[in-house]
């Protein structure tokens, strides 16, 4: 064992030996990567609006569409990592499914106005139009660009709702659908371009 | 030149991370609004006065028997309503000699009859006739919700026991009409 060890230390000490006798060289290493462009929505602070009794049940007004307060939803952690953004919104009038022809002088839709605050300096707002029968119930709009990247609770605020006329509403369950997108302003080009 | 390669190369990937973004759009949703309304009905308000159907004098003065040509304007239950499924039922109570009610003597009469009818909520109207034994007509389906006007009115009038009997002096002679509106199952 002794003459293997001595051996090796023979090794090593010419090994050095060799390295002072060389010129000092530096070299420049580059280290890269990249971070993909993320949007997110947080979860919303509840899974479906409900408004409850839409209607008047006494008065003046009874079967017509009662005072209905702001409504509102938020999404928590929003975020997008760049510069270039805008939120869309879309909705659909609460209709009632019913296929039945609708008697005159009643409605089965209630229209609203819709926002989504705190991300943009103009908000997207949309308000829907559908007919007393529940027709055309779908409205869109984007709201303006986001120039940094931002993170945010987003809140998607209902509003202003009435009815066509403001008829008196057939009985039963009204429902209608949003949706919100969060990304980029402008959609990219075509592949090739 | 081997290090100013990698700084371009990272500068590509920041410049490209607005590209890789368009193709990571987020979106939430379709999210539930929803809302009910409950069935509801009203019947309205009458269209005039204090809602008395005013006969009238009701028998011919120079027989004492009842007139055979009496009427009353029909009274109309404005802005009716149901919001879902509904019937709609008729009932009415004849018009007796409010200071005769007991027996009449004989060849007389305390009562008269008439018949009350509702139009104008369902395809057929809602019928009564008072004295009669039956009054199938009396109530009325409509399928689905409604609004609109409610025509009330009566006529054929006719004195209880027979035409041949006269009727009793009376100032005042009173019946009723009552309409019910109700949601259906």
């Amino acid at each position: 064992m002794r003459s293997a060890c001595l051996a090796l230390a023979l090794l090593l000490s010419a090994s050095a030996g060799a390295a002072r006798a060389q010129t000092t060289a530096a070299g420049d290493v580059g280290v890269s990567a990249s971070v993909d462009g993320v949007c997110r929505l947080g979860p919303p602070s509840r899974p479906s609006v409900d408004l409850g009794e839409m209607a008047v049940r006494s008065g003046m007004r009874v079967g017509r569409l009662a005072a209905l307060p702001e409504a509102t939803v938020t999404l928590p952690g929003s975020y997008c990592n760049f510069g270039g953004t805008m939120v869309t919104l879309r909705g659909e009038a609460l209709v009632q499914s019913d296929s039945s022809e609708l008697p005159d002088g009643m409605a089965r839709a209630v229209n609203y106005t819709a926002t989504v605050r705190t991300w943009a300096e103009q908000p997207p707002l949309i308000t829907t139009a559908a007919d007393a029968d529940g027709d055309s119930p779908a409205a869109e709009d984007s709201g303006g660009t986001e120039p940094a990247a931002k993170l945010t609770d987003l809140t998607v605020a209902f509003s202003g709702f009435s009815v066509p006329s403001d008829a008196r509403l057939v009985a039963g369950t009204y429902q209608g659908v949003v949706t919100i997108t969060l990304g980029p302003a402008v959609t990219a080009p075509a592949q090739g371009e | 030149m081997k290090s100013v390669r990698f700084g371009l190369a990272a500068l590509v990937a920041a410049g490209s991370g607005a590209a890789f973004a368009q193709s990571d759009t987020a979106t939430s949703g379709p999210y539930m609004v929803t809302g009910t309304v409950p069935v509801l009905c009203t019947a309205g308000t009458l269209s005039d006065d204090n809602g008395v159907f005013a006969v009238g004098v009701l028998v011919d003065l120079s027989t004492g028997l009842l007139r055979n040509d009496l009427s009353a304007p029909p009274k109309i239950l404005q802005g009716s309503f149901c919001t879902s499924r509904s019937t709609i039922t008729i009932e009415a109570s004849p018009l007796v000699a409010q200071a005769s009610p007991q027996t009449p003597p004989e060849g007389f009469s305390n009562t008269v009859h008439f018949t009350a009818t509702a139009e104008g909520w369902t395809p057929a109207p809602a019928v009564f006739t008072t004295g009669s034994a039956t009054n199938p007509n009396a109530v009325q389906t409509r399928e689905t919700g409604f609004t609109g006007d409610i025509v009330v009115s009566i006529g054929s009038f006719t004195t209880d026991g027979g035409a041949s009997l006269r009727l009793v002096e009376d100032p005042l002679y009173q019946g009723a009409v009552v309409v019910t509106l109700a949601a259906a199952d």
